[in-house]
């Protein structure tokens, strides 16, 4: 069977640097191809040059064949017919990638008939669309403007358009990485769906690898420009060759190395929140309801939960950076509402507890170098121990090159911004931290090198850690103890492994069928590798 | 949706209704606040005794409170009665009118002209963009920022009507039409240009590519209403500025616009004409910005939400 | 991204410090007396006696013009000190007050902030009458509502900013806090903002004394200069060429600068804090 899509030798250039090379794909029909691989591996450019939508800067080489058409000699008169005729593609940003000024109605008529307007034919066929997208509520969707339709709707509507052509393959990508997880899951199901349903072939760029190991057929990955492995997706799984893969089916699959860690002798309770409850204004329903929860010295408490449940709110909260419409809350014995009633009474509970941010780029002031920042916060510890010693220890603790003192924010990239957002913390010597999503932006192996970095500290300075977050899978790794949170109110509450065992409660139990989508591959895994042994 | 426009349009109408009345109050204040009014001038040229002069002013209704002299000029004012000059003895607001059109030519045509200008040299420096028409813009941006029209319209008076004896000194719209519309030009280029170059990057222009669609669709219903939405929020400014422009043109070259009428009127102590000129160019300046707010509400749909 | 820095002329510093040392010069008393009228040489052109002529009361036109730049350069400046400390102050303590009074004192800014700066500075001179401090405080009045809005946006990101909210995490007290982290970058934007208003205060001070409703009629800023020559514009085109030509070449210098300023903080500036 002649393949639906080949790539053969694929080159793109900008001008004299070459910026993919040698790049050979095959795609089938009805297959599902996922390219993996990190910002900057060629993924999207590859991708690009496939839909013939390379920034015009760009210039490829060597052959592209989509059904016996060699795509990259086409005109573009020949691919405006090809795009209304066989090629589809979603992009990224589902928000910024629909018209703002018209309604999604004109969009749909334009992917339908070219125009505007939508005459009684098309109308129907773009409510069979939006219907096959899972947006039933047609009327609605019809006359609604992008901004006024969720992240997850917006990737519906644009999959509706891409569908209206009877595409037989459809290239996305990255379609669900500016989405939360839960929304991430649901798109990634309709497009198998989709597949299945039309026969539809899919091309589909990501950097993770997690979401796509259950639906894809095939895996392509891509490191530097390269394509440095390809082939069925279980044994691109299993039996990964090139050194990249392995370590991108390691960090996808495999837990945190966890140092043994000793829970304290005499654990006594460092923070304890009750009854604490929350609206805020102008809002219909509480954000925080009845929320009871204590953590103890040397543990680690994970918070978990959608977006939207409160878990942010309850951590500005325990910090103070809130105030509880109601209820009580304790940090080694300060009040952290009390904290702002004199500078003496902020700086003594800045000592005691202190948060790390989720947006590390808002939370470092940009004109002010690392040293500047570490210095300030040292100020504030009241040591006395000379200033340039501390500032290349607290670096070296949480691994920065001293070096980097001199940079200011913009020239370090993510994974070192955090790493000195959480040196500022540990400069006053807490004995708590609160973590807000510290690692949610980040890439997969850099989430579990920070992880890595926080388990360690809490060992080695003996604190405490609440971890906010939604990655169930992550957590579980590494906290002790969970709190489920949904819409805010925590739902269940306890030991890690227990919970994990039997779930109680119905957002618990779907916050692990989104996270553990790794078990059906696992489960593949085991019984792969038994039948090879 | 369409309750939506209507709404804002009336919230938009109202707020503009009020601040015209601000701004009538605040000139008719500030020239009220001027010491002397019209019966010390008649004084001063012997034609009034002090005894009279008190009368006088009651008639005038000048010694009332400054509050219910404007409840009576507003009421008149209303009616189309803003006084009579006191140097011509004619009614103030004919006097306007027959000013209007020399101000309406002037103003109306720089704003065409150099829209079209500025309009036409960002499109031009979008599609090539390889140099010379970027370059254009970046200097026409420069010298509308940099170089004041005063100064450009007196050279311009020096240059072709002094030196040269190409035009006459007084009275010509051709050169004060050329200058203004450099200046307009050059506010709405560079941001127009920059507003093209992102439009064309965003994700929507790719849907629509890879939807299939034709070039020309793509500009014409895609990049050039988000582009028209930025030109409509700087049409408030830019108005703004032309109506300063104009006042100052229509002095250096000598022209019988309502700037004009209004400077003579100040040099000549002539306070009905000189209130109701720049209540008129201000009341302009407001309604013109409403306008472009309502425009705004009509072109894109984000902004009807009332906050 | 490191800092950039494009090269680029100095000719508009040039230009200026020239100006501030003439018109120092001037102020100093060691040019000749421009007030100093002689008409027996009236309306003269450049000569070795006068540089550049003499204007129709035989004032020394050159003279004229250095007392000018002094005047011209010193009333734009004072305008722009009062729109900055008067917008900028008046705005943040609107929006440290917040409510009512904030939305009223921006309804004021808005509405002065839409009319054409010359129309307003003609309004309030025609009530209040020539002067020099009259001239500035209109002048600062019209500029006032641009810094009060570059005042009130850099007061509410710097509020919302995570690192202000993160520096009082750490134990930081408010003053601490606003000087180490708000201040500065309000500043920033304000002193950029106060390079671009300066060349239009000079315009406008320039076409207010032109009119005859700005400085009093003795004080020869340029505008005044200019306002006399254009009488003469025929007998001494060069006495009302050179005004304007300087005035011209100043504005542009200035404006240049000012340009410049916001270029440089665009290339590197302070980014917004995501909420």
């Amino acid at each position: 069977m002649t393949p639906l899509l080949t790539v053969q030798n694929l080159q793109i250039r900008a001008g004299a640097r070459t910026l993919v090379t040698g790049v050979d794909l095959a795609l089938n029909e009805g297959e599902f191809l996922a390219v993996i691989g990190e910002s900057g591996s060629g993924k999207s450019l590859t991708s690009m040059a496939c839909c013939g939508l390379l920034p015009f800067e760009l210039t490829a080489h060597g052959a592209i064949r989509f059904a016996q058409h060699d795509v990259l000699a086409l005109t573009p008169s020949e691919w405006r017919s090809l795009r209304r005729n066989g090629v589809a593609a979603i992009f990224q940003d589902p928000m910024s990638s629909l018209n703002p000024l018209m309604t999604v109605s004109a969009q749909l008529a334009e992917a339908i008939n070219g125009t505007t307007r939508l005459d009684l034919a098309s109308a129907d066929a773009a409510r069979n669309l939006l219907r096959e997208v899972g947006l039933h509520d047609t009327e609605r969707m019809l006359n609604a403007y992008s901004y006024q339709l969720s992240g997850g709707q917006q990737q519906r509507v644009l999959i509706a358009m891409a569908l209206a052509t009877n595409p037989r393959l459809l290239i996305a990508d990255e379609p669900t990485t500016a989405l939360d997880a839960s929304t991430q899951a649901q798109v990634i199901e309709l497009l198998q769906r989709l597949r299945q349903q039309r026969g539809m072939a899919i091309l589909m760029v990501t950097h993770d690898l997690s979401i796509v190991r259950s639906v894809a057929d095939t895996i392509a990955v891509f490191h530097h420009g390269r394509c440095v492995e390809q082939g069925k997706a279980s044994a691109v799984i299993t039996h990964p060759q090139h050194v990249y893969t392995r370590a991108l089916v390691g960090a996808s699959m495999q837990g945190v190395d966890l140092p043994l860690r000793k829970p304290a002798q005499a654990p006594h309770t460092v923070l304890h929140a009750r009854n604490v409850a929350f609206r805020y204004p102008n809002a219909v329903r509480m954000a925080l309801q009845g929320v009871k929860l204590s953590l103890k010295a040397g543990e680690c408490l994970g918070i978990v939960g959608e977006s939207g449940s409160g878990k942010s709110t309850l951590a500005k909260i325990l910090v103070g950076a809130m105030q509880a419409d109601s209820g009580t809350v304790e940090v080694c014995g300060l009040s952290p509402r009390d904290r702002w009633r004199s500078t003496r009474r902020n700086l003594a509970f800045a000592r005691k507890c202190q948060y790390i941010f989720q947006d590390t780029t808002g939370s470092l002031n940009p004109s002010h170098t690392v040293a500047r920042t570490l210095q300030e916060a040292l100020l504030r510890s009241g040591d006395t121990i000379t200033p340039t010693d501390r500032l290349s220890e607290l670096m070296t603790e949480v691994g920065l090159d001293p070096e980097l003192l001199s940079r200011r924010p913009d020239g370090l990239s993510g994974g070192q911004r955090q790493r000195v957002v959480i040196a500022r913390a540990l400069a006053v010597n807490p004995e708590v931290l609160v973590c807000d999503e510290p690692v949610s932006a980040l890439d997969a192996h850099l989430q579990k090198q920070i992880v890595n970095l926080l388990v360690r500290l809490l060992g080695s300075r003996r604190m405490a850690m609440v971890f906010i977050g939604h990655d169930l899978a992550l957590m579980s790794k590494f906290c002790d103890r969970l709190a489920v949170m949904d819409q805010g109110v925590i739902v269940e509450q306890g030991v890690t492994a227990d919970m994990l065992g039997a779930p109680q409660s119905t957002a618990l139990q779907t916050l692990m069928d989104h996270s553990f989508s790794d078990r059906a591959g696992s489960a593949r895994k085991r019984a792969l590798l038994s039948c090879a042994a | 949706m369409n309750t939506a426009i209507v709404t804002r349009s009336l919230v938009v109408t109202a707020r503009m209704l009020l601040s015209i009345v601000a701004i009538a109050f605040v000139v008719f204040f500030l020239i009220r606040s001027i010491p002397g009014d019209i019966t010390d001038l008649y004084v001063a040229s012997g034609d009034l005794s002090a005894s009279q002069q008190e009368r006088m002013r009651s008639e005038l209704g000048l010694d009332a409170h400054v509050f219910e002299q404007f409840q009576v000029w507003s009421t008149q004012a209303m009616q189309g009665d803003l006084g009579k000059s006191l140097r011509f003895h004619t009614s103030v607001a004919a006097m306007l009118l027959d000013a209007l059109p020399h101000t309406l030519t002037l103003t109306a045509g720089a704003l065409i002209t150099g829209l079209s200008l500025g309009g036409l040299l960002a499109l031009l420096a979008c599609a090539f963009p390889t140099g010379r028409w970027r370059r254009g813009v970046e200097l026409l941006n420069v010298w509308s920022i940099a170089m004041p029209s005063f100064c450009i319209g007196i050279i311009a008076v020096l240059v072709f009507s002094i030196w040269l004896q190409w035009l006459p000194i007084r009275g010509q719209l051709l050169t004060p039409i050329i200058i203004l519309s450099l200046d307009v030009a050059g506010q709405v280029a560079k941001p127009l240009y920059e507003e093209l170059m992102d439009i064309t990057r965003r994700g929507f222009v790719r849907t629509a590519r890879a939807k299939g669609l034709g070039n020309w669709q793509i500009v014409y219903r895609h990049i050039l209403p988000n582009a028209a939405a930025v030109v409509i929020s700087l049409a408030g400014v830019i108005f703004g500025n032309l109506i300063g422009g104009t006042l100052t043109m229509e002095i250096v070259f000598g022209l019988n616009g309502v700037g004009g009428l209004t400077f003579t009127a100040i040099q000549g102590r002539d306070y009905p004409l000189v209130q109701a000129g720049i209540t008129w160019l201000a009341v302009a300046v407001v309604i013109m910005n409403q306008l472009a707010r309502m425009a705004s509400l009509w072109i894109d749909p984000r902004l009807r939400s009332i906050k | 991204m490191a800092r950039q820095t494009v090269k680029q002329s100095a000719w508009p510093w040039a230009l200026l410090a020239v100006l501030a040392a003439t018109g120092l010069a001037a102020a100093l008393g060691l040019t000749q007396d421009p007030y100093a009228q002689d008409f027996m040489a009236r309306n003269q052109g450049p000569s070795p006696a006068h540089w550049l002529g003499t204007d129709q009361f035989g004032r020394d036109l050159m003279s004229r013009l250095m007392a000018g730049a002094w005047l011209t350069l010193s009333v734009a400046a004072g305008a722009t000190l009062m729109a900055l400390l008067g917008g900028a102050g008046v705005a943040l303590a609107a929006c440290m007050i917040g409510g009512w009074v904030r939305a009223a004192v921006f309804t004021v800014f808005d509405l002065l902030r839409t009319l054409p700066p010359i129309l307003v500075g003609l309004a309030i001179m025609t009530a209040l009458g020539a002067g020099t401090v009259t001239v500035i405080f209109a002048i600062g009045l019209t500029f006032a509502p641009l810094f009060a809005y570059i005042a009130s946006a850099a007061y509410d990101r710097e509020r919302l900013a995570g690192y202000a909210m993160a520096a009082r995490l750490m134990g930081g007290s408010t003053l601490s806090v606003a000087w180490r982290h708000m201040l500065p970058n309000i500043a920033g934007a304000l002193i950029t903002q106060a390079a671009i208003v300066m060349p239009r205060a000079v315009t406008t001070e320039s076409v207010l004394s032109f009119l005859g409703v700005g400085v009093a009629p003795d004080t020869p800023t340029w505008g005044r200069i200019i306002a006399a020559a254009s009488e003469y514009a025929e007998e001494a085109p060069l006495s009302l060429a050179v005004p304007v030509l300087t005035l011209a070449c100043t504005t542009l210098a200035l404006s240049l600068i000012g340009h410049r300023l916001r270029r440089a903080e665009r290339l590197d500036p302070v980014p917004e804090a995501t909420p």
